[in-house]
């Protein structure tokens, strides 16, 4: 894991001097968790094409500024959180309703969905950030801009949850 | 609802059924947002490559090619130009002449302006001999001693000795070792890990650099007569040289930096380097820079310190050098006499850069660079970090006292405004924005103060950090 980390460093820093293919190296490795992070906030699959594609735009045009940022996974998804809670803030501004989630079906998608739809916003936020993201309390405070104390509770709170409707589903 | 709350264990359980159900989901992102990702930063990084091919033959002047070379593919690669074989020969034969009547003329004139002071003097325009130009900065005093019109004060025990061109490490240690007590032995010493060719010299060379440096901020120097206001008001070679070299920033930023720029050293680095001026000044950036960098914590720095010059050493030392004139008696000589007439034309000769080198004598540690621009001072290197975190305000005041950058990133990459901030050290952190730390400046993880005091849930610090904002 650490090991990995610094190959984040090393490629975006690699990407920052004008390499390609480093670019390509971390995009293939974190565009599947950052998607899924996006699309089980938005519940939108477009919506989370086109924020995963903001996100990406702004990483390869910001390279330059995130070569000496420590810890890249950090950074990508404070970028997704913040695109994310933006296009939750146009949308509520334009008074569209929330895209719904399934109500039915055992695939594992459906199933996923419809759970996060039962946990409150803040909690699935923390959540999948933990288990997507796979950051630490401390980091998902910062990226959520909430005390570590509250992002704990609202793990906690989640996973309660969460077991709750697993359970039933079981 | 069930009436029991879930253990640890099924919690966790939650994680990792979680994970099953996700690795088993289909979903994947539209193919087209990552055609269309991979494309646009294909095209940043061409430009940015773009950018920096155009930029990297810039600092090398290209006339390095040897001349055989050049004449030799010259000759083989255009046929329809008959023009070019005679025009070719003749440049050849050119240098040679050049070669062949002007070095060794300029050679004499060298080493006979360093045997005869008062005559060597009208000889400004005289580069320097061909073996001192690679000597690094280290051996500057004394070989700008030997080259230049100032040894009026030379003593006629240096004088054998500065006039050996092969040596100029060995004139470099002359003229100090006579007298000075060097007070700052254990300085020296520690830059000897810098292990250049010019180590040794670089060690007694500094050493009446100190006392000067004694004269211009304490009262109690050993060498008042050697070093005279002029050595006060031009700060000596050894000072300079450390504060250049563990201080990357821009020239205007710091005073210490500008000092740099008109000592001594530098006009030695200038006759030193005088055949090849861009590339010896690279070198010297570039060996400096490798020496003494801590990577990430310096180039933080060096970008936060937002100042019209650049901010790569190399390219803010050169302008920031032309301008001022360089004396180089005060320190070279023993003698009481500080600047005579002769000096002039030497001075104004624009040296190409204040020359960092990794000699650093002064005592402070590599990973503090904004401390470190402190350099003269006792201030502790990573004082401001440390009583940001405490709330220590009286440290904080030494800091500001200093003029220590408040918006530097410390060892562990934080700004002190925010491990202020981490530390709800409100009074520190209102101390710190009203002495120009920048509330937007984020850390080395991109950790931005209003973030961590958001993390903090402190309202005063937020309160503060608005405030600050607008």
């Amino acid at each position: 894991m650490n090991t990995t980390e610094e190959n984040d460093e090393i490629l975006i820093g690699r990407y920052a001097r004008g390499d390609a293919a480093a670019f390509d190296a971390l995009y293939r490795r974190h565009e599947l968790r950052v998607w899924r992070y996006l699309e089980r906030s938005v519940s939108d699959q477009d919506t989370s094409d086109e924020l995963l594609q903001d996100v990406w735009l702004a990483l390869a045009r910001n390279a330059v500024s995130l070569e000496s940022v420590t810890r890249f996974r950090t950074r990508l998804f404070t970028l997704a959180h913040d695109r994310m809670v933006q296009a939750r803030r146009e949308r509520a501004a334009k008074g569209a309703p929330a895209p719904s989630r399934p109500a039915n079906g055992d695939e594992p998608a459906v199933v996923l969905s419809r759970a996060m739809g039962q946990l409150a916003g803040e909690e699935r936020d923390a959540y999948l950030l933990h288990v997507e993201g796979q950051l630490s309390i401390g980091e998902i405070a910062e990226i959520t801009e909430s005390p570590i104390d509250t992002v704990d509770s609202r793990l906690r709170m989640a996973r309660s949850k969460l077991h709750e409707i697993f359970s039933e589903k079981s | 609802m069930s009436k029991v709350p879930p253990t640890t264990e099924q919690l966790s359980d939650v994680d990792q059924l979680y994970r099953r159900l996700s690795a088993q989901d289909a979903g994947r992102p539209g193919e087209w947002v990552r055609r269309k990702v991979q494309a646009y930063a294909a095209q940043q990084a061409a430009e940015r490559a773009v950018r920096s091919v155009a930029a990297t033959p810039a600092a090398p002047p290209t006339p390095s090619r040897p001349a055989p070379v050049a004449a030799a593919e010259v000759l083989a690669a255009p046929a329809g130009k008959p023009w070019v074989i005679p025009a070719v020969i003749g440049a050849v034969v050119a240098m040679a002449a050049v070669g062949w009547f002007v070095v060794p003329a300029m050679l004499s004139s060298g080493s006979s302006a360093s045997k005869s002071a008062p005559v060597a003097a009208p000889q400004p325009d005289s580069p320097p001999p061909v073996a001192q130009a690679p000597a690094p900065a280290a051996a500057e005093p004394a070989a700008s001693q030997a080259t230049e019109p100032a040894p009026a004060e030379v003593s006629p025990a240096q004088t054998p000795v500065t006039s050996e061109p092969p040596s100029p490490t060995a004139t470099a240690a002359a003229p100090p070792a006579q007298h000075a007590p060097a007070p700052s032995a254990p300085a020296s010493s520690s830059s000897a890990g810098t292990a250049t060719p010019a180590t040794n010299s670089t060690a007694v060379a500094h050493t009446p650099a100190t006392p000067a440096n004694t004269v211009a901020q304490a009262p109690s120097a050993s060498h008042p007569s050697a070093h005279t206001p002029a050595a006060a008001a031009n700060p000596p070679p050894g000072s300079a040289v450390a504060q250049a070299s563990s201080s990357p920033a821009p020239a205007g930023t710091h005073a210490t930096a500008a000092a740099a720029s008109r000592t001594p050293a530098s006009a030695g680095q200038a006759h030193a380097a005088a055949p090849t001026p861009a590339p010896a000044a690279h070198a010297a950036a570039a060996t400096t820079q490798a020496a003494t960098q801590p990577a990430v914590a310096k180039a933080r720095v060096a970008r936060q310190n937002a100042a019209p010059a650049a901010s790569e050493p190399t390219a803010s030392a050169s302008p920031a050098a032309a301008p001022h004139p360089t004396p180089v008696a005060p320190e070279a000589a023993p003698a009481p006499k500080p600047a005579s007439p002769v000096e002039t034309p030497v001075a104004s000769t624009p040296p190409p850069a204040p020359a960092p080198t990794p000699a650093a004598t002064q005592p402070v540690p590599a990973p503090a660079p904004a401390a470190a621009a402190t350099a003269g001072s006792s201030y502790p290197s990573d004082g401001l970090w440390t009583a940001a975190k405490t709330g220590d305000m009286s440290g904080l005041q030494g800091a500001f006292d200093n003029h220590v950058d408040v918006n530097a990133v410390g060892p562990e990459g934080e700004t002190a405004l925010i491990l202020a901030i981490q530390h709800d050290r409100v009074e520190a952190v209102r101390a710190l924005l009203a002495h120009g730390a920048n509330p937007n400046t984020p850390d080395a993880r991109g950790l931005t103060p209003i973030r961590a005091a958001r993390v903090r849930n402190n309202y005063n610090v937020l309160q503060a950090l608005q405030k600050a904002g607008r």
